[in-house]
């Protein structure tokens, strides 16, 4: 396999745009990928494209507005991990000296869709039975709690540091900053999570342009390794089983660090899944940024903070960025790549040199989660 | 609006994954005849050895209670508040179910919990859909 790269990156703003449609979003993305990277059109030889709810053919459709036909073009949907497994795809291709150039892009028009909670799966039992996102996320934090006294402040300091975060990014859909009282004072949705606990639902679409180590060089001086780039699927649930721990994330965590060579003490900074508080506190143990049960120590020290030891999510993440499924992934990666080059404004991570983006998505009855994805991009 | 014309019906939420026995409720789910392993809901296949040599087994009653939550925004045919949990029985099964009474004050993990059929949801065509529910065993059971 060899080496791949990344030479441009492209990420639209945001939020609740119900004019707007996901081609829209698409084109805009992939054209600012395109200007970046430097490349010529011409010379993309695939693309690929992260949704969920866009339909048949979202990725062609996209790839018409550019001009980009008659090249291969795969659609992929993979729940929240929907565009960074559309990134892995592309990746895989690459590595393997399918392509030497390949294009990925994640969109999602949400607003015009869905109002209020994602509708739970109807081919689930557990989604049958009223299973929504919020209550995975709900009912493993305060287990969190129950088992190491994480309190519901810590929990809302997470949505706080993120809002902090996000005032930074003017590609994020909510750029005000909230204290404690408001995240815990908000509209409850599921106990202890309140509206401010949970990530919006989001329009966007963020794309990438990568290539192999043959041409890089053709390119940029400016080397944007992907260090491993892993796609895994949940196991089995059992009785007995921790509910606060996500074996997912921990083995894709696990594989990618193997792979990149490194560890959780190496990376300047992390773009994790954090589409509820809890998950992102929980996040902080499966990707060993802490120890098991020190999640709230972390945020309550302010290590993920920027400027802490491991800034996490200091786009805004999910939380106050948003999260417009298929985009969600990509957009991890673009703002790794804009740290990692110095370019991420006042929100920069000083000296960034390796950053790792994490998803996970899909609640489905029986097994710990649908999908997961773990990237780390390191300069070279 | 509901059409108050046509009579409104009573159905499970999953054909065969409850049935009465000796005039009590029992989720039913499989059991594998090769490695012994109890699953819920039912299954063909067993995920863990991969035989299709899988019988109808009668679960436990009674389960410590894992984790919970009261949904306060609910999705459609859903009347909230309702709590949902997941109870662990005996055969090692994991059940996602709903609490008999969102309101049960001083749920604790591990706590025993046994099972009642009761009102999950409405179905579009006003059918009233039932389910496991779960709720604290009186007296410590
Ligand atoms: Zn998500
Ligand atoms: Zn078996």
């Amino acid at each position: 396999m060899r080496d791949v790269y990344i030479l441009g990156v492209g990420m639209t703003k945001f939020g609740k745009f119900p004019e707007k449609r996901a081609v829209d979003f698409g084109r805009e993305a992939c054209w600012d990928a395109i200007q970046d990277a430097g490349v010529d059109r011409k010379d993309i030889e695939a693309a690929y494209c992260g949704h969920v709810y866009q339909g048949s053919v979202i990725g062609q459709l996209i790839m018409r507005e550019l001009g980009l036909t008659g090249i291969p073009v795969v659609n992929v949907e993979n729940a929240c991990s929907s565009g960074s497994t559309a990134f892995r795809e592309a990746y895989i291709a690459v590595a393997a000296g399918l392509y030497d150039l390949a294009l990925v892009v994640g969109v999602e028009q949400l607003s015009t869709r869905v109002s209020g909670v994602l509708p739970p799966k109807d081919t689930d039992y557990e989604g049958t039975m009223g299973l929504i996102m919020p209550s995975v996320f709900a009912l493993r934090g305060r287990l969190h709690m129950e088992k190491y006294g994480t309190t519901i402040e810590q929990f809302a300091k997470i949505r706080v540091k993120n809002s902090i975060h996000a005032a930074q990014n003017p590609r994020a859909q909510f750029r005000k900053v909230v204290t404690v009282e408001e995240v815990n004072g908000a509209k409850m949705v599921c106990e202890p999570l309140t509206m401010l606990h949970c990530c919006p639902n989001a329009d966007g679409g963020a794309a990438a342009v990568i290539c192999s180590e043959k041409v890089v060089r053709n390119y940029t001086a400016r080397k944007l390794r992907v260090a491993a780039s892993v796609l895994l699927s949940g196991t089995m649930e059992q009785a007995g089983d921790d509910m606060t721990v996500s074996s997912l994330t921990s083995r894709a965590a696990q594989q990618a660090y193997e792979k990149a060579g490194l560890g959780p003490e190496d990376l300047s900074l992390v773009e994790l899944h954090d589409c509820f508080t809890t998950a992102e506190l929980m996040h902080y143990e499966n990707l060993g940024l802490c120890p098991r049960g020190e999640g709230g120590r972390m945020i309550d020290e302010g290590k993920t903070m920027l400027g802490g030891k491991i800034p996490v999510n200091v786009s805004g993440g999910l939380l106050c960025k948003g999260h417009p499924l298929g985009a969600t992934g990509v957009g991890q990666i673009a703002e790794v790549v804009w740290h990692l080059r110095g370019e991420a404004g006042s929100r920069q991570v000083e000296g960034a040199k390796a950053g790792l983006t994490h998803c996970m998505g899909g609640a489905i009855g029986g097994v710990d989660g649908a999908s997961c994805t773990v990237n780390i991009i390191v300069r070279d | 609006m509901d059409d108050t014309s046509k009579p409104h019906k009573t159905l499970p939420i999953k054909e065969g994954i409850f049935k009465i026995k000796d005039g009590q409720y029992f989720l039913v789910g499989t059991r594998c005849k090769s490695c012994r392993r109890h699953l819920y809901p039912p299954v063909e296949i067993c995920p863990f050895c991969f035989v299709r040599d899988v019988e109808e087994a009668y679960l436990s009653r009674r389960g410590k209670l894992q984790a919970w939550t009261v949904v306060w925004v609910p999705p459609a045919g859903f009347e909230a508040p309702y709590g949902v949990a997941y109870v662990d029985l005996p055969e090692k099964v994991r059940v996602f179910a709903h609490l008999a009474d969102y309101k049960a004050d001083g749920l604790k993990p591990g706590m025993e919990m046994e099972l009642v059929i009761g009102k999950i949801k409405v179905d579009r065509e006003g059918n009233e859909i039932i389910g496991p529910k779960f709720r604290p065993v009186a007296n410590g059971g």
